[in-house]
């Protein structure tokens, strides 16, 4: 009997069922984010691309956490690596309201990448990954002591697709566009004498942002050299949403509704651009203490450009700016070791970041985080895990106390090598 | 580690439903300023209206009645039957074969016992037509005549009232016996109707139950049937039928009215008033696209107490067509104004004696007019076919600017997002 390449099984078995893998890729990435009020507010609670590794030293993704040189999320790093890797992360987190002792969790599949570097000399690199959530589900009444209930979920993705060449110099740039896509779904029910009032909300985004990213190890300090990252984003086509407002129903029992839906109009559509108009500026540092341990430092400045108030969204205000800093420490694996502990990474960092409303009120996060790497393989084969504590307060959030973890999984080959025909 | 490489992304994702875990609990939140507000609008001097009047519309109401009372001249009662029942067509009863033994024609009176004074004997008479003689509908004392139509008197008879066997409630009967008319009755040349008045005048009215009630109407055949067997000898089959009334009306003559037709509306059945109501609903323009209205509400109708002291039910729809006239019009070939039959617009009416007014829950009429799925062309008042059709409602305070307080007023909540 024939036997049939696994490889082949799978490609007929993803080409059979590309569809629902998408779908299921679609919702499962669209709500890492674990409902917190922040998600109510513009277009979700934006969270930057942390994988495994970069959680572990409280980083977004700047600075070389994953190996030595490398960061999974920063393609201007990759030029340093031997082979292609496809890496995958799970995560979750936990946001514990200790004023109201609620205690809300969500784990999900958060991020999906491939990289390819060429020859040492060009990097490619396409994965995907959340980028904004609006998962919450909020109670509460209105000004009449009516009582209300919020529920969102979905948000926006990113489709994310990096080049980069390697200049030869000491410098190294690298071009990032984020393709931003998704939706959202947001139901609010009225309950007026043991009656619900339903009304439902359907947002479609649509966005593209694009990042330079380039690192620099111009710089000295007393001998030692300091590589420098640096990060700039902008809007190529700004984020829009296609709004579907539909038409509020009254529930009677268990599934009568009125409005008649054959006599309902068409939900009340409404397209907005420059939803947001983000710029980004980053900056870090990576210095090497000594032997393969590292200390490295990230500040992050995020701006949205646009004035615009987010009618879309279920709930008034926004960010319109964020500042954070983070500081890591990392002891990298040693490549050649008979000690056990000689292959894992260990690393650990501190942040704080300051979330500004356009209400001109803030909410402060302040986190500590730890993870190790653990390298096998002969292709350098590593899995992470990151976890993170962090306290935020500020306006409408007070003493939450949230819990991340980060799981990833990457796997190396190598790809472009002549081989002999047989 | 090749094939590892290109499975792990499956295996990663499915393991991922394996451990993937989440708990919803709600947060508590200010929703003030959250989607969904709810508020109210009261509209005054937005309801103007007319009465108009059309023939007595007796049809299927649940009682027949006789006799004169409160003006009204209840003439007769015109009935057809069926002509088949359970597989048994009448006209087979003419068949050589059958021999009818008895028939009798049967109507429940209404109330428990025989009224005082005792009415006069009352007359079964039989139509020899084989068009239809009337529509349940439509037929009315205006376009009904007998003097076209070709009758014969088949029997008299008077209410009896049997003797209970024991606890038994009997209630007072009017049978006819119709067994020598049987083969006339049974003939296909005729429609099967008949029509039954009072010989003398009657001042009281009488009430006997109609098809639209649980004691029907029924025409009650006993007979044999003799069926031929290879012998000389016939088997012979004792049999009986029930042949139950299909149409039934009663023909009345409502009395002449003076009634204010300028400040008052008026329902009555009998009296064949209904009425028009226009309501201004331009304000709803105003209000969001979407905005859905709650059950709560109400087209506010003042009605005068001192004349209705039970419950009536009104009976209202939006109207299906433009209404031309704004005042009292009889109309003697029935109404006009014809109404949407479409459930979703039903208005419900109720019945409130404590503040004397009668509310019409005017969600459904808002809601459609708002999407404009809906034309606003009014709404049709008439009475119920539960209530007494010789019971007249009426509303007050119409069409007068004085004290708008004590007019019509239109009472909405809403909602919007």
């Amino acid at each position: 009997m024939k036997l049939i390449h696994l490889k082949t099984l799978l490609f007929q078995f993803s080409m059979l069922y590309r569809n629902t893998i998408l779908t299921y890729c679609f919702f499962i990435f669209s709500g890492i984010q674990g409902q917190t009020i922040l998600n109510g507010f513009g277009i979700g609670y934006i969270q930057p691309r942390i994988d495994a590794a970069s959680i572990g030293i409280s980083s977004t993704g700047l600075l070389p956490a994953f190996q030595s040189g490398v960061s999974l999320n920063n393609p201007v790093t990759w030029h340093d690596l031997h082979f292609a890797y496809i890496s995958t992360m799970y995560g979750g987190n936990q946001v514990n309201q200790s004023e109201d002792d609620i205690i809300n969790g969500h784990s999900a599949l958060t991020q999906f990448q491939f990289i390819l570097p060429i020859k040492k000399k060009y990097i490619f690199g396409i994965g995907i990954s959340p980028y904004a959530s609006q998962y919450y589900n909020l109670t509460g009444i209105d000004t009449l002591a009516n009582a209300k209930t919020l529920e969102g979920s979905g948000g926006i993705n990113s489709l994310h697709v990096s080049f980069g060449q390697s200049s030869g110099r000491k410098e190294n740039f690298a071009l990032a566009f984020d393709f931003l896509f998704g939706s959202s779904r947001m139901e609010t029910i009225l309950t007026l004498d043991q009656t619900d009032y339903i009304y439902n909300q359907r947002n479609l985004f649509s966005g593209i942002l694009a990042k330079l990213y380039v690192e620099s190890s111009r710089i000295h300090f007393y001998q030692t050299p300091v590589h420098t990252y640096f990060a700039i984003q902008g809007s190529v086509k700004p984020l829009s949403v296609r709004s579907f407002s539909y038409q509020p129903v009254v529930r009677y029992g268990f599934n009568q509704v009125f409005p008649n839906p054959n006599k309902t109009p068409d939900p009340v559509q409404s397209h907005v651009t420059n939803v947001i108009l983000p710029f980004e500026f980053q900056l870090g540092f990576d210095i090497e203490l000594k032997e393969k341990v590292h200390i490295l430092g990230e500040g992050t400045y995020w701006k949205d450009g646009t004035n615009k108030q987010t009618n879309f969204s279920i709930l008034r205000h926004k960010v319109v700016s964020t500042e954070r800093i983070s500081f890591g420490i990392i002891r990298f694996a040693k490549n050649y070791s008979r000690s056990i502990m000689d292959f894992v990474h260990f690393r650990s960092g501190i942040f704080a970041l300051r979330s500004v409303f356009d209400s001109r009120k803030n909410v402060d996060e302040r986190g500590v985080s730890f993870g190790i790497g653990i390298k096998f393989g002969v292709t350098n084969n590593q899995i992470d895990f990151g976890y993170s504590i962090i306290q935020r307060s500020g306006f409408n959030v007070d003493g939450e106390i949230i819990q991340k973890f980060r799981i990833g999984l990457s796997l190396g080959d190598i790809w472009f090598i002549k081989r002999r025909e047989r | 580690m090749k094939n590892l490489f290109y499975l792990f992304p499956y295996l990663w994702i499915f393991s991922s439903i394996l451990f993937f875990s989440c708990s919803e609990e709600p947060i508590p939140y200010d929703l003030s300023d959250a989607p969904l507000h709810v508020d109210s609008l009261i509209l005054y001097n937005k309801v103007s209206g007319f009465t108009y009047q059309v023939p007595p519309e007796m049809g299927n109401l649940d009682k027949l009645y006789l006799g004169n009372d409160g003006g009204f001249i209840n003439e007769f009662i015109l009935l057809q039957i069926s002509s088949s029942s359970y597989g048994t067509s009448l006209s087979s009863l003419l068949a050589d074969t059958v021999t009818i033994d008895s028939a009798f024609l049967e109507l429940i009176f209404s109330n428990d016992s025989i009224p005082n004074p005792e009415p006069p004997p009352f007359q079964l008479s039989f139509f020899t037509k084989n068009d239809s003689i009337f529509h349940e509908n439509d037929s009315h004392n205006g376009n009904f005549s007998l003097e076209i139509l070709n009758s014969v008197i088949i029997n008299t008879s008077s209410l009896t009232e049997a003797e209970p066997d024991s606890t038994e409630e009997i209630t007072p009967t009017l049978i006819f016996d119709v067994t020598d008319s049987m083969r006339v009755i049974a003939d296909t040349l005729n429609s099967h109707t008949f029509l039954i008045s009072l010989v003398d005048e009657y001042n009281g009215l009488i009430a006997f139950n109609s098809r639209e009630s649980n004691a029907k109407p029924k025409l009650s055949v006993y007979y044999r049937k003799f069926i031929p067997s290879e012998g000389e000898d016939k088997d012979t089959l004792i049999l009986g039928n029930t042949f139950y009334a299909v149409k039934d009306v009663s023909i009345i003559i409502p009395p002449d009215t003076t009634l204010d037709y300028v400040s008052n509306l008026y329902v009555g059945r009998a009296l064949g008033l209904k009425s028009i109501l226009s309501i201004n609903l331009d304000t709803l323009q105003f209000l969001p696209a979407q905005t859905i209205f709650r059950t709560k509400s109400y087209l506010n109708l003042p009605y005068d107490i001192t004349l209705i002291a039970d419950k009536i039910t009104i009976k209202a729809f939006p109207l299906a067509d433009t209404v031309d006239s704004a005042g009292y019009v009889f109309f003697s070939e029935g109404d006009p104004y014809s109404e949407h039959s479409d459930y979703d617009y039903l208005l419900e009416t109720s019945w409130n004696t404590n503040d004397g007014f009668i509310t019409i829950n005017i969600q459904t009429l808002l809601q459609y007019v708002h999407f404009g799925e809906l034309n606003n062309l009014g709404i049709k008042l008439y009475s119920s076919l539960d209530n007494d059709p010789f019971k007249t409602i009426h509303f007050s305070n119409f069409n007068n600017e004085i004290n708008p307080l004590e007019n019509p007023f239109i009472s909405i909540q809403y909602v919007i997002p």
